[in-house]
């Protein structure tokens, strides 16, 4: 029970260290009256928006990661892996070109391209999920990119910040709508918590419990969808962090395999840290914290892999 | 008539070559008559032709290593992007030419080799070898250890870059695989991959003999380990080499040899014969196309491959996962 403690007071830490830090710190009595204050642009104007907004993105990558993760019992098929993140992307680069509301985009295209691989890889296997996944992610962020150089150059500015997943235009307006689809995702999964439990134990399991399975994989994939498409519409497409978040959360807790809370607040912890790290380490330039996720999140896929291998050594 | 068809498909695939290789030349950024580029503005023609024959021989690498490196892996999926071979090289080049602000074109191109040949050691640690996993096994997992190579590579890379001022101006298109506009001492590295594509021929037998087997190629006489350092080290000469002058360019390696494959069959070194014209073509209509669409503005070209690369890499999954008999409905 003790180490079930350390994830939120890990993050309450982080959170805390994230409205405290940046190019002047502030103490303890001074973020209080920070926070009392309303009229404190450098709190309500900058931090508060920006440390709501990575705390939620990254609860919900986590919490869409363990799910994914759960429902296909396969620990690399993540959003941010298998192109979600990347359609999510396409999507709102597009709405954003032509006037349409972001959300609908990102949504549209987060669910497009999970339509996309579930089609292309239907009966071919776990491999096949992952692989057409990254085909997609890699299709879907190069229209993007080709997209924006048609762009004006104001939208084109702004999308390019976003694209490289960077929090530094965070807003009240983002975060309210994040906030929304995470809770609303939450009360979801803590409604369903027990049935959601099941889905690592695999489909007969689940069949012979009577759980009905095709209601149960349109549940899931609809929630990934959700999450992924507001914590993209939020801070952009950030990889690793629906990826590293759950195996790390199992690591840390010793929980059981779905573990989808301990997984949404180290997803938190992951993104919190990862932008308070970016503030710090560029205060001068405008430093994408999807760069920094990226430095996190790649060594422990490398490590992934080689453990992997030497299992299948024994 | 048998023999003939190989002969006319490598007419038909040069001349191909060769009307990009004229369009290029003669439709660009600035749209003038062929008279004025001729006669009027030398500086287009020669900027031009530069570019045209960096595109040509940067194609033409990286199709042949990244068909040497499907054959040397038996994955159709093995090519120097996504293995993240290129992803390497970029980041060395850039973290030499940060630290080392004198270094000499030919410098950065050595550094541009030398990671490469880091990220596939990588590369062959992490996917590469084992003979228990399988070949369901290497074809995910080398798809996989490329992605965590690129990432954790292009991260470094582009916090290099976007630190520095100097290098974002130099670098920051270099890195999504633009040719470059102006001659900047490339001429070692296009004379490294000449040399390079000229050695690879040679290398073609000894390597259809290793696709055999290891026992059949030692019975012939040819060592199979020296074979594979071979192959590895031409690989990684011809990636860090084009890196060294467009940067990395995604999936080129991966859809012109599929397609490469699909018109010579089993035979490597007509595979490579038709390689060489096929990835040249493809990638200066890429630069082409790049120029024309968005004039007076540049797309670079390894965004217009990366656009085909990902359809590519698609399909070239459906044909290599093929769905069970008992797909579920």
């Amino acid at each position: 029970m003790r180490r079930a403690a350390a994830l939120p007071v890990l993050l309450a830490v982080l959170v805390w260290l994230a409205l405290a830090g940046g190019r002047n710190w502030l103490g303890p009595a001074a973020l209080v009256q920070a926070l009392l204050d309303r009229q404190d642009f450098l709190m309500y104007g900058l931090r508060l928006p920006r440390v709501l907004i990575a705390t939620g993105a990254g609860m919900a990558l986590g919490m869409a990661g363990a799910l994914m993760q759960g429902l296909t019992r396969n620990p690399l098929a993540t959003p941010d892996i298998i192109g979600l993140t990347q359609g999510a992307g396409l999507g709102f680069t597009i709405a954003l070109l032509f006037g349409l509301p972001l959300v609908a985009g990102a949504a549209c295209g987060a669910a497009l391209s999970m339509f996309a691989v579930a089609i292309l890889a239907r009966g071919r296997g776990v491999l096949a999920f992952v692989l057409f996944g990254l085909g997609v992610g890699a299709t879907a962020a190069a229209t993007t990119t080709v997209l924006l150089v048609f762009a004006p150059e104001a939208k084109t500015v702004r999308a390019m910040i976003w694209l490289s997943g960077s929090l530094s235009n965070a807003d009240f307006e983002t975060a309210r709508w994040l906030w929304l689809v995470l809770l609303a995702s939450g009360g979801l999964v803590a409604v369903r918590a027990h049935r959601l439990g099941l889905l690592w134990l695999g489909d007969d399991v689940m069949a012979a419990l009577g759980v009905d399975l095709l209601r149960m994989r349109f549940l899931v994939l609809g929630l990934v969808t959700a999450l992924t498409a507001a914590s993209t519409l939020a801070v952009g497409p950030i990889g690793f962090v629906a990826f590293v978040a759950a195996p790390l959360a199992r690591a840390v807790t010793g929980a059981e395999a779905p573990a989808i809370w301990p997984a949404a607040l180290t997803g938190g912890c992951l993104l919190v840290g990862a932008d308070l790290m970016a503030r710090l380490v560029a205060s001068v330039a405008v430093f994408p914290t999807g760069l920094i996720m990226g430095l996190i999140g790649a060594p422990y896929l490398i490590f992934f892999l080689w453990r992997d291998r030497q299992e299948a050594r024994l | 008539m048998a023999s003939l068809r190989p002969f006319l498909m490598y007419l038909f695939l040069w001349s191909l070559c060769g009307l990009v290789f004229l369009c290029a030349l003669r439709f660009g950024t600035a749209q003038i008559s062929t008279a004025a580029l001729f006669h009027g503005e030398a500086g287009v023609l020669s900027g031009r032709g530069f570019r045209a024959v960096c595109a040509l021989a940067v194609g033409a690498a990286l199709a042949v290593s990244g068909l040497m490196l499907q054959s040397l892996t038996g994955n159709p999926l093995a090519d120097p992007g996504i293995t993240g071979i290129n992803a390497g090289a970029a980041l060395v080049a850039v973290a030499i030419a940060q630290f080392v602000p004198q270094a000499s074109a030919v410098l950065l191109m050595l550094s541009a080799i030398a990671g490469a040949g880091l990220a596939g050691l990588v590369l062959w640690f992490l996917a590469g070898g084992a003979a228990s996993l399988g070949s369901e096994g290497i074809a995910l997992r080398l798809p996989l250890a490329g992605l965590a190579i690129q990432a954790l590579c292009l991260s470094l890379a582009m916090m290099l870059i976007l630190t520095d001022a100097q290098s974002q101006a130099r670098y920051l298109h270099w890195i999504s695989g633009a040719i470059p506009p102006v001659p900047r001492g490339e001429t070692a590295a296009l004379l490294t991959i000449c040399g390079a594509l000229v050695v690879g021929v040679f290398l073609c037998n000894r390597l259809s003999l290793l696709t055999l087997g290891a026992d059949q190629s030692r019975s012939l006489g040819r060592n199979p380990r020296l074979t594979v350092s071979l192959t590895l080290a031409l690989v990684t000469v011809l990636s860090g080499a084009s890196v060294a002058i467009v940067g990395p360019v995604p999936f080129l390696g991966l859809l012109v040899p599929f397609v490469a494959r699909g018109l010579a069959g089993s035979e490597l070194r007509r595979a490579y014969g038709y390689c060489v014209p096929l990835g040249a073509a493809a990638l200066m209509a890429s630069d082409l196309a790049g120029r024309v669409i968005v004039r007076p503005g540049e797309i670079d070209a390894g965004l217009i491959v990366a656009l085909f690369g990902g359809v590519g890499l698609i399909v070239v999954l459906t044909r290599l996962l093929p769905r069970s008999a008992q797909a579920r409905p």
